[in-house]
């Protein structure tokens, strides 16, 4: 945020040395905020020109100007900009500015390497500053503390394991088989987001025939980004911000700036915090008598006496989730960051340690972080800034989500009747004689872990080329790496019940990759600004390149003999890897135009790029934006400001890697090598998909700048979709990948900013927004498919059809009543029918801080409201009959009807309903959701208490997840088995269970 | 506005650097498949070493399908069952004969063989481009007879199983697939392949360009030359023969390959060509027998003819064990099948074990056939007792009287000697018209299947339901 302002004032003060005038004289003065304290850094200038100073560390200033009455103009970061006179004769000026609560005045990235006050924006970006996103509650990641703040972003956790795992969708779907996940920029440095497979698979066996899948509970790397590092986040969602982007966009862009330093005595900001996560929610278990457990086969006549009296009732019942989720798992985190400088000189550093443990045993994030950035003015005409952000975390995330082995926690679990317990006696744990495992031993003596080291460094240089009365040029040079290694360490003992292959027991995997991302862009802006003050047009042009290079590898050891846990040590090992890299360049030009004093404002730029991932390397693809914005000239009573704005734009989706070649797999035949047909062509002529948006909207400031309503409408156009067209089997091949097809989006979003009562014993902000989105796909040159990613109609998948979203849900409904002709198989008269939309029709975000007194609450509701969610995890219950539900109600013989809700009806009755030929889709359940996701009481220590050091000092009560009202029958409506893909969300497999956190905590400010 | 020159002048230095700096970061951006090989490398510039490796991937082509079609012929024969509670299709689909061509139980042994004649079809002209320092002219005859060889192979196995394929593939994967053409065809076009292949094996000198697997090396006859190969080549069209029932013709390629009545243990009867499997690292396991799920026929230990100590035929103690029984929808068993598992016919065992190919066993029994129907009957005799004392241990028998009585033993005898290892039950009743007696066995309702449905993926390629033949 500083830098961006930098920029702007770079570009419209530059601070040489004036030309001196003839008759001059100085006023001096000092700049203070609304309550008293010192404005460091604050730009005093001469109105109206580009003239100016800036205020030292105790917020005085000196600066010539005309004899005569001058008039100057005085803006400074978070405060309102201000016009003050000073007479003829006075030489001295106190400048009171008041804080800028709505962010009028933010700044906002709007292309590479240009800034414009959000005043002025013509198109809809959300920002979300450092006090939004962890101010409330601590989050583990970036995109978990994003949840419910963002118009516009539909942000789901994939699982309720430690450590992340999260998808960002903005503006709805926007590819069905292409990268869908936005572009992050941390400090103008494109950092990586993959998620790399740890190869659970190898146990789990989830995805039967590879060692690494997306089922393997991946966490995309955003996740290792330090939230209390960030100073904000601003999130351009459509085509028409975005499009500076390019080919990478079509998903939206994520643009973080990371905290700076500021001029002044060093200044410590110290937070202490420690609390306890536990489940949040729990499913439940049947009780059985033992006639029952007979029945269900579970036990025999003979048996039944280990577990039950002899009057039928069991001996003792478990709570096996708590026994294997039971734990209150303490969390601690300690931050310390100190920003000083001199006006020529600004420092940031922080440090972070995070110990979060997990609510099973075995599970946790740990997470350490250390953060440098220096702001550098070099011989006041250009300015340097370089950060380096080193991060290190651990994750610990045990066997869940979908399995074949039994090895999931939740899965073994629903297959255990409750008079069992896991819990170990004398040190043993019992064999669990109802299912492969015994998961309280596999969490104990097995290991998952995923451990990354992550450096990103960025170096940014800002130069004043030329600066010659109205006009200024520029030179923005940006250089960045982003590398991180992941290793994941996987051991299952030979010796627990979970024994992937009774031939081969023992499994270790050592896997993961390391990844480098290198990026650097050159630009030049040219702002031109006449005396007249009749218009400002800032030019810019730049070119930018990337190259990105992911190394996979993973070793498999089966059979282990030693007990170190290294796959080194095994009869059977297997050994994979490969490599995907990607290289872009390219260019853009801009212009930007201000006029009629900033009430109209129009934009116009053009981006092409080329990629390696496209056929044709060599190609360029341009992307074009054209926007206006124009604010009316007059208020009317409430009405503050109107502006009206309009946008369009284009962006794209390159192919990922791979998708372009037609290539010949390779393998070997005891040791020699040969090559195979793959059976994958690329088309000769594969390029990005593209995503064509037209936003328009309006921005009212309410109520004497006490309330900003953004209003945005959208209609995107996604074509050249990237597609897998079936080839003939007998041709040799199976699929050609090629760009064809067409989605539309349409959407509405609403942000409401406002301070009701803002008065020095009580004040409320508030913060709410709306989002809405429709897709649907227009087009398609291949026959309807299945996007993959799904467990089969019986129980709900996803379909990709025209006339349907690509979220849609299509599942069983019963059965034709004819046969179809040529039908002779046994499924081939089950009707297949969309049952609803997956994705939420709208959500609403409430986030509200009440301050009253030394006392604030603050609190985050999130509102989804529809979507479904595919319920396997009740299936297992259901076939295991140990669903608390599953006896049929006293009184009731036969299977009650069918009308839609599966919770309405018993487990007996849901399995019947499910099976032939009835054939209903009765795990389909509603995904609507209120959660309170955050909740905080600070309290701000008086400073007479305080010692002469601190300036200020808070405790803070806060608590995450605290409750989720909603009516789906599984752990959380918030939950993707597959991880993070383009369709095939929402369905619940035996997830990792929610947990909700609480903390207490110390933030010093010295 | 006045802009000094001065000003000018370095704004086009700044210019001119900028524009250096923007052409300067123009680099190439290609970047080349890292983990695979284009096939355009092979297609336009190939040499010695991806045409060796491009040979030998036939070879892997050959043994991907091999487990799967051995277990799911063997289900439709009646040889096994896979009893798998979360699999049921393996008995609804399979057993019931209501194959659906869009599930794993239809979609298969298409897109690998013809996947292996397109691969054929590249090598072929590659072998032609490869420069000439690389591959003497003997050298470049071995690989086109193998390739040939190959894609008769393969044209067979697909022209055995199916009613409807095509008999060629074209160059161009992304035109109109090659029209659809009936077995009899196929098993036309995949004859003129195998003999394709014999002109350049014999000119193929004395030895190939890339290591064959142990499949082809293991027993004293090698196949692993040129002149070994042939034999290879023989036996498979001798196979072809024996499938048109063109008896006349199997004799006489049966001569030219390793048939031998001369020893008579075991490894003379298993002499032969194998498919290589392995749990190593980029390899192909062998999925045969080793799970828990996979049960043998019932009445294959019933059916067993006793030996004159009164145990039970050789071949059937030597293939299965009896264990826990087994139960799913209806259908039981005890028996599971240990000539993978445990007791391999060489090497090593469970998922490293090989799949036979052609073995000299079946080619005694296959002569056996073709003597019998065309009037030696002593001849066929002496090669029907021969595998039926050396390799069952049971007694000779007499001469039947009727044809149908020679079919009866006949086929008692290659139920047991190439007991699921091959599909020949299924074959073999198909052969002589009686996949009738497979009705309502095991249950009521269930039948077999006279071909193998077209995959559903190949008729959507060609436009859907009645788009083409078999479709």
């Amino acid at each position: 945020m500083k830098r961006m302002l930098w920029v702007l004032l770079a570009l419209a003060l530059p601070f040489g040395a004036s030309a001196a005038a003839a008759q001059q004289r100085e006023v001096s003065g000092t700049v203070t905020g609304a309550n008293g304290e010192a404005v460091a850094g604050a730009a005093v200038s001469i109105a109206g020109t580009t003239r100016g100073v800036r205020t030292d560390g105790q917020g005085r200033f000196t600066i010539p100007v005309p004899a005569g009455d001058a008039r100057l103009h005085v803006t400074a970061l978070s405060y309102r900009g201000k016009d003050v006179a000073v007479p003829a004769g006075q030489n001295s000026v106190a400048v009171r500015l008041d804080t800028d609560v709505l962010g009028l005045e933010t700044v906002v990235v709007t292309g590479q390497a240009t800034t414009v006050r959000r005043e002025n924006l013509a198109h809809d970006v959300a920002v979300v500053s450092n006090r939004q996103l962890v101010g409330n509650a601590p989050a583990q990641t970036l995109d978990i503390a994003l949840q419910g703040k963002v118009a516009g972003a539909t942000i789901r956790t994939n699982s309720g394991a430690p450590g992340g795992g999260t998808q960002i969708r903005l503006r709805g779907p926007t590819t069905i088989t292409g990268n869908a996940t936005p572009l992050y920029v941390v400090d103008g440095v494109i950092i990586s987001d993959v998620g790399i497979a740890g190869g659970q698979n190898s146990v789990s066996a989830a995805a039967r025939g590879t060692n690494a899948s997306n089922q393997d509970v991946v966490v995309n790397r955003i996740a290792d980004i330090n939230p209390n590092d960030i100073e904000n986040v601003e999130i351009l969602k459509g085509a028409s911000a975005a499009s500076i982007y390019g080919s990478r966009a079509a998903a939206g862009v994520v643009v973080i700036t990371t905290r700076r330093g500021r001029a002044g005595a060093p200044r410590f900001a110290f937070s202490q915090r420690v609390g306890y996560a536990e489940l949040s929610n729990e499913l439940g278990s049947r009780t059985w008598t033992a006639d029952e457990a007979i029945a269900s086969g579970y036990v025999t006549a003979g048996t039944a006496g280990t577990y039950f009296n002899a009057d039928g009732s069991p001996k003792a019942t478990y709570d096996l989730e708590r026994q294997v989720f039971g734990r209150k798992a303490p969390q601690r985190e300690t931050t310390l960051g100190v920003s000083g400088g001199t006006e020529n000189t600004q420092y940031y550093v922080s440090g972070l340690i995070q110990d979060d443990q997990g609510i099973a045993p075995n599970t946790g994030y740990l997470k350490q972080s250390l953060n440098l950035s220096l702001n550098q003015t070099l011989w006041s005409r250009a300015r340097l800034s370089a950060s380096t952000n080193v991060l290190h975390s651990t994750a610990a995330r045990g066997v869940t989500g979908n399995d074949n082995t039994s090895a999931s926690y939740v899965s073994a679990i629903s297959f255990t009747p409750n008079f069992f317990s896991y819990q170990p006696v004398n040190g043993i744990y019992p064999r669990n004689p109802f299912t492969d495992s015994n998961p309280l031993e596999t969490a104990v003596r097995s290991r998952n872990d995923e451990d990354v080291w992550r450096m990103i460094g960025s170096l940014n240089l800002n130069v004043d080329l030329l600066n010659r009365g109205p006009s200024a040029l520029r030179l923005v040079a940006t250089g960045g790496a982003d590398y991180f290694n992941q290793q994941n360490r996987l051991y299952y003992p030979p010796d627990i019940q979970l024994q992937p292959n009774a031939a081969t027991p023992g499994t270790a995997v050592t896997g993961g990759g390391n990844n480098l991302n290198l990026n650097s862009n050159l630009n030049l802006v040219h702002s031109f600004k006449p005396q007249s003050g009749a218009f400002s047009a800032t030019t810019s042009g730049g070119v930018q390149y990337e190259d990105r290079d992911l190394n996979l590898s993973q070793v498999t050891g089966r059979f282990l003999l030693g007990s170190l846990g290294l796959p080194y040590q095994s009869a059977v090992q297997v050994v994979a890897g490969s490599r995907s890299r990607t290289r872009d360049f390219g260019g853009y030009v801009q212009e930007e135009l201000l006029l009629f004093g900033d009430l109209l404002s129009v934009t116009g730029s053009v981006r092409g790029d080329r990629s390696s991932n496209n056929a044709d390397a060599g190609k360029f693809y341009y992307y074009p934006k054209a926007a206006a914005a124009f604010t009316l000239p007059n208020s009317y009573s409430v009405l503050d400001q109107l502006k009206l704005r309009l946008a369009y734009g284009a962006s794209g989706n390159e192919p990922t890697f791979g998708v372009r070649f037609t290539p010949l797999s390779v393998a070997n035949i005891e040791g020699y090598p040969n090559l195979a047909i793959n059976g994958g062509i690329g088309a000769p002529d594969l390029r990005p998909e593209r995503v064509t948006e037209i936003e328009g909207g309006f921005d009212a400031t309410l109520f004497g700048s006490r309330a900003q309503l953004g209003v945005t409408m959208y209609r995107r156009n996604i074509t050249h979709l990237l597609l897998g067209r079936v080839l003939a089997p007998s041709t040799g091949y199976t699929v050609e990948t090629f760009n064809g097809g067409a989605m539309r989006s349409t959407g509405q979003e609403l942000s409401l900013q406002a301070s009701p009562v803002s008065h020095r014993l009580f004040t409320w902000n508030s913060n709410t927004t709306f989002t809405r989105n429709r897709t649907k796909v227009t087009n398609l040159p291949v026959p309807e498919f299945s996007p993959g990613n799904s467990f089969g109609n019986s129980f709900g998948g996803y379909r990709i059809a025209v006339g349907y979203s690509p979220t849609t849900v299509f599942a069983q409904d019963g059965r034709e009543v004819n046969i179809p002709a040529g039908c002779t198989g046994t499924i081939c008269n089950v009707k297949v029918v969309p049952i609803g939309e997956s994705e939420p029709s709208f959500q609403m975000g409430f986030q509200n801080d009440v301050k009253v007194g030394r006392f604030t609450l603050g609190s985050l509701f999130d509102w989804s409201h529809g979507g479904l969610v595919i319920n396997l995890t009740r299936n297992y219950y259901d076939s295991a009959e140990t669903a608390p539900d599953f006896l049929m109600p006293a009184g009731v013989t036969t299977p009650r009807p069918w009308t839609g809700c599966g919770s309405c009806l018993s487990g007996q009755e849901r399995l019947y309903w499910f099976s032939a030929p009835q054939n209903k889709a009765v795990y389909i359940e509603d995904a609507s959701f209120v959660k309170l996701r955050e909740l905080s009481l600070s309290y701000d220590v008086p400073t007479s208490v305080l010692g002469r050091r601190v300036s200020s000092a808070q405790l803070q009560l806060s608590a995450r997840n605290l409750h989720s009202w909603d009516n789906y029958s599984g752990y959380d409506p918030e939950v993707s088995n597959f991880g993070n893909v383009a369709a095939g969300r929402n369905q619940d497999v035996t997830p990792f269970p929610p947990s909700r956190t609480f903390w207490l905590g110390l933030n010093l400010v010295f | 506005m006045h802009i000094s020159s001065k000003t000018r002048r370095r704004a086009a230095c700044l210019s001119v650097l900028a524009a250096a700096l923007g052409a300067g970061a123009c680099k190439d951006t290609v970047v080349p498949d890292y983990n695979r090989v284009p096939i355009p490398e092979l297609a336009n510039s190939p040499n010695r070493t991806l045409v060796d490796a491009a040979a030998a991937g036939l070879l892997h082509n050959a043994r991907r399908d091999a487990p799967n079609r051995v277990r799911v012929i063997g289900i439709v024969g009646r040889e096994a069952y896979i009893l798998d509670a979360n699999e049921p299709r393996n008995v609804t689909e399979l057993v019931t004969g209501n194959i659906d061509p869009s599930s794993f139980t239809g979609n298969h042994d298409y897109n690998n063989p013809y996947g292996t004649l397109a691969q054929g079809q590249l090598l072929l002209a590659a072998i032609d481009k490869v420069p000439d320092v690389e591959y003497t002219t003997a050298q470049r005859e071995a690989l086109r007879g193998f390739t040939y060889t190959m894609m008769g192979n393969d044209l067979l196995i697909i022209a055995y199983m199916h009613q409807y394929g095509p008999t060629e593939v074209n160059a161009d994967p992304l035109a109109p697939p090659a029209p659809m053409k009936t077995q009899a065809e196929m098993y036309a076009r995949a004859a003129v392949l195998l003999d394709s292949g014999v002109a350049h094996l014999k000119a193929g000198g004395s030895s190939f360009t890339f290591t064959f697997p142990t499949g082809f090396t293991n027993y004293p006859t090698k196949f692993n030359t040129p002149l070994g190969f042939l034999k290879f080549n023989r036996a498979i069209r001798a196979r072809l023969d024996l499938l048109r029932k063109d008896y006349a013709a199997e004799k006489i390629h049966l001569d030219s390959t390793w048939i031998s009545t001369a020893a008579t243990t075991r490894d003379a009867l298993n002499t032969g060509v194998y498919y290589n499997f392995s749990t190593n690292s980029g390899e192909l396991p062998n999925t045969l027998g080793t799970g828990s799920t996979e049960v043998a026929e019932p009445t294959l230990r019933t059916d067993a003819q006793l030996k004159s100590d009164g145990s039970r035929d050789n071949r059937y103690t030597l293939k299965i064990d009896s264990g826990a029984a087994r139960t799913q929808l209806g259908i039981t068993s005890r028996l599971r099948f240990q000539h993978y598992k445990t007791r391999p016919f060489f090497g090593n065992t469970n998922q490293n074990s090989p799949i036979p190919w052609v073995r000299n066993e079946q080619m005694i029994l296959d002569r056996a056939e073709a003597r019998w129907f065309t009037g030696d009957q002593p001849g066929a005799m002496a090669d029907l007792n021969f595998v039926r004392t050396n390799s069952g241990g049971l007694d000779p028998i007499a001469t039947p009287a009727t044809g149908a009585a020679f079919i009866t033993a006949l086929l008692y005898e290659r139920r047991y000697s190439l007991m699921y290892e091959g599909g020949w039950r299924w074959l073999d009743l198909r052969r002589f018209n009686l996949l009738g007696t497979l009705d309502n066995y095991p249950r009521a309702g269930d039948k077999s299947i006279t071909y193998w449905p077209v995959p559903f993926t190949e008729c959507l390629a060609r436009g859907g339901a009645g788009s083409a033949p078999g479709c």
